[in-house]
């Protein structure tokens, strides 16, 4: 099961590094050059090197763990609250609620992580509610908190896919597994589940400072005014055909977004198998555990009932009986 | 390993499970979409053909379970405050498993005793820090409204308000009343009928 790459991730070595994450556009062409470039059109959707695993913190009793090539991350479920009335919303479902929190040592930068916080937070609740049967636990609070421990791209939707995992181990209800991808585009390639580095390329271009990057590739794309540029992550329920969440960024062309929505949904199709097999095996474990604590506690049964038996030779179990006199107030009647 | 899966039926949360039919009944983890039943739990499956010409499935989850107090079930709590009208309670037991947090309980008055329901005084029935055994009526808003109006239902493990350090549960001595094995102390309170286990299977 274990399939990880072991590759030592470049965002963790230092400043040195994480100043090149602050590369100014025009370095960030440099790095495009430098990038290995997929094919313009990607033929092998699959998802990165993924290692799942169920119920790894022993103290609570939903959890998950998963490494999405680089990227690492730990969700907790903890058990269900009850509103406290000041933020009791009048309705007939529970409340959902996700936190995502960076380990210190997950990024280097760390002015902007209160905000990344908040922003994963509740887009993570959105793709999160309609997975789970939120009718069984009416007036009750459900916490789903989220752990990045290492930040390689694609955070939003590896953690949509280790909570999904995290849920279900924690046996709250949920009409489906969930799955989800990330896929953008940049420069006419398609990236499939982009790096840190990649999504990084992308947000300087999205905030305006990548208008160089355009004015210097506009001999080459003069047709074009504006070059499509933008990431696509798609949260999708199969058995249903239903799509959780899908957020967008950037510019696209609706064929583009179509294109790369399709490509999320393949690599969602084949990570969704991955989760079951996870999932069955866990499934099969408890199972077994379950069936030996039954075998133990059958011949403790046993003895039990043995004792019992030599008490009630002893005329023990009259004392007993004699010992609960009937209530008074039945009596009168 | 054929012989072996015709025993467990493995599923997973949007597993399609069956066909919905009249005779067919929805159990514990299992939702119905579209004229399907669909399992909404990982765990096993179970087909339960006890009942007369219907068939209930059910998804058991081994493992761990987020158990949440439900209308009917028996829980144990504990005594947190006594007013007039009600005691607080804190739940941290559903039937036989125990809770990891504990939720909000409040038994009134009037659901304290079956039978003369008038002169019942809460004082004498409950004392902050008492372990009762109780049955969920209701989920109001913040909290399980709880009762205690049966024979089996009341006060189990109550210690003497004036005990010391080295503290001894009190013995019951009747339905009202429970005393202290070593001060000889009398004190109301609301007591349960504890059965023993031994008469139990033999009901069953």
């Amino acid at each position: 099961m274990l399939r990880v790459t072991q590759v030592k991730n470049s965002l963790l070595d230092g400043a040195s590094i994480a100043e090149e994450l602050y590369s100014t556009p025009q370095d960030g062409d440099n790095f495009f050059e430098s990038l290995e470039k997929p094919a313009k059109e990607p033929e092998n959707l699959a998802p990165r090197n993924t290692f799942i695993r169920a119920g790894v913190v022993t103290t609570v009793r939903g959890s998950a763990y998963m490494e999405y090539g680089n990227t690492k991350v730990l969700a907790i479920v903890s058990p269900p609250k009850e509103l406290i009335r000041a933020s009791a919303r009048r309705m007939n479902m529970g409340v959902l609620n996700c936190y995502v929190n960076f380990a210190a040592f997950a990024t280097g930068e760390l002015e902007s992580v209160p905000e990344r916080e908040r922003l994963l937070s509740s887009m993570l609740t959105k793709a999160m509610e309609p997975v789970v049967c939120r009718t069984e636990f009416l007036n009750f609070q459900l916490d789903v908190r989220v752990l990045i421990l290492d930040d390689d791209g694609c955070l939003l939707s590896t953690a949509i896919n280790c909570c999904g995992v995290a849920l279900v181990e924690s046996g709250i209800s949920t009409y489906d597994l969930i799955t989800a991808s990330t896929a953008c585009i940049y420069r006419d390639h398609v990236f499939l589940n982009p790096s840190a580095k990649m999504e990084e390329l992308l947000w300087k271009h999205r905030t305006g400072t990548g208008t160089s990057t355009g004015s210097d590739s506009k001999d080459n794309t003069s047709t074009k005014s504006v070059q499509e540029h933008g990431l696509i992550i798609t949260a999708s329920l199969d058995t249903f055909e239903q799509i959780a969440q899908c957020q967008q960024c950037g510019y696209l062309s609706p064929e583009t977004y179509m294109k790369l929505m399709d490509y999320t949904l393949a690599i969602n199709k084949s990570l969704r198998q991955l989760v079951k097999g996870v999932l069955t095996a866990r499934v099969r474990e408890q199972h077994e555990l379950d069936l030996r604590e039954k075998a133990e506690s059958a011949l403790e049964d046993q003895r039990l009932a043995e004792v019992i038996e030599r008490l009630k030779l002893r005329g023990l179990d009259e004392f007993i009986q004699s010992n609960i006199k009937e209530d008074p107030y039945v009596k009168k009647q | 390993m054929s012989g072996q899966e015709d025993e467990t039926i493995v599923c997973l949360p949007g597993e399609r499970l069956c066909p919905t039919e009249d005779n067919i009944v929805l159990g514990v983890g299992t939702y119905e979409q579209n004229g399907y039943i669909y399992a909404s739990k990982s765990g096993i499956v179970n087909i339960d053909e006890s009942g007369e010409n219907c068939q209930i499935v059910s998804v058991h989850k081994p493992g761990f379970h987020l158990t949440i107090p439900a209308t009917g079930d028996v829980v144990t709590a504990r005594v947190l405050v006594t007013t007039p009208k009600f005691a607080k309670c804190a739940i941290f037991c559903v039937r036989n498993v125990l809770l990891e947090s504990s939720y909000r309980g409040l038994l009134r008055k009037e659901d304290v005793r079956e039978t003369e329901k008038d002169r019942v005084d809460i004082y004498k029935s409950f004392k902050p820090g008492d372990v009762i055994l109780a049955r969920v009526i209701n989920q109001m808003e913040q909290s399980f409204l709880l009762t205690t109006a049966e024979n089996e239902l009341g006060v189990v493990i109550a210690y003497a308000s004036d005990a010391r350090k080295n503290r001894v549960p009190m013995v019951p001595v009747g339905w009202s009343e429970m005393q202290c094995p070593q001060t000889t102390i009398k004190e109301p309170r609301k007591v349960a009928k504890v059965l023993p286990e031994s008469s139990i299977n033999d009901v069953k």
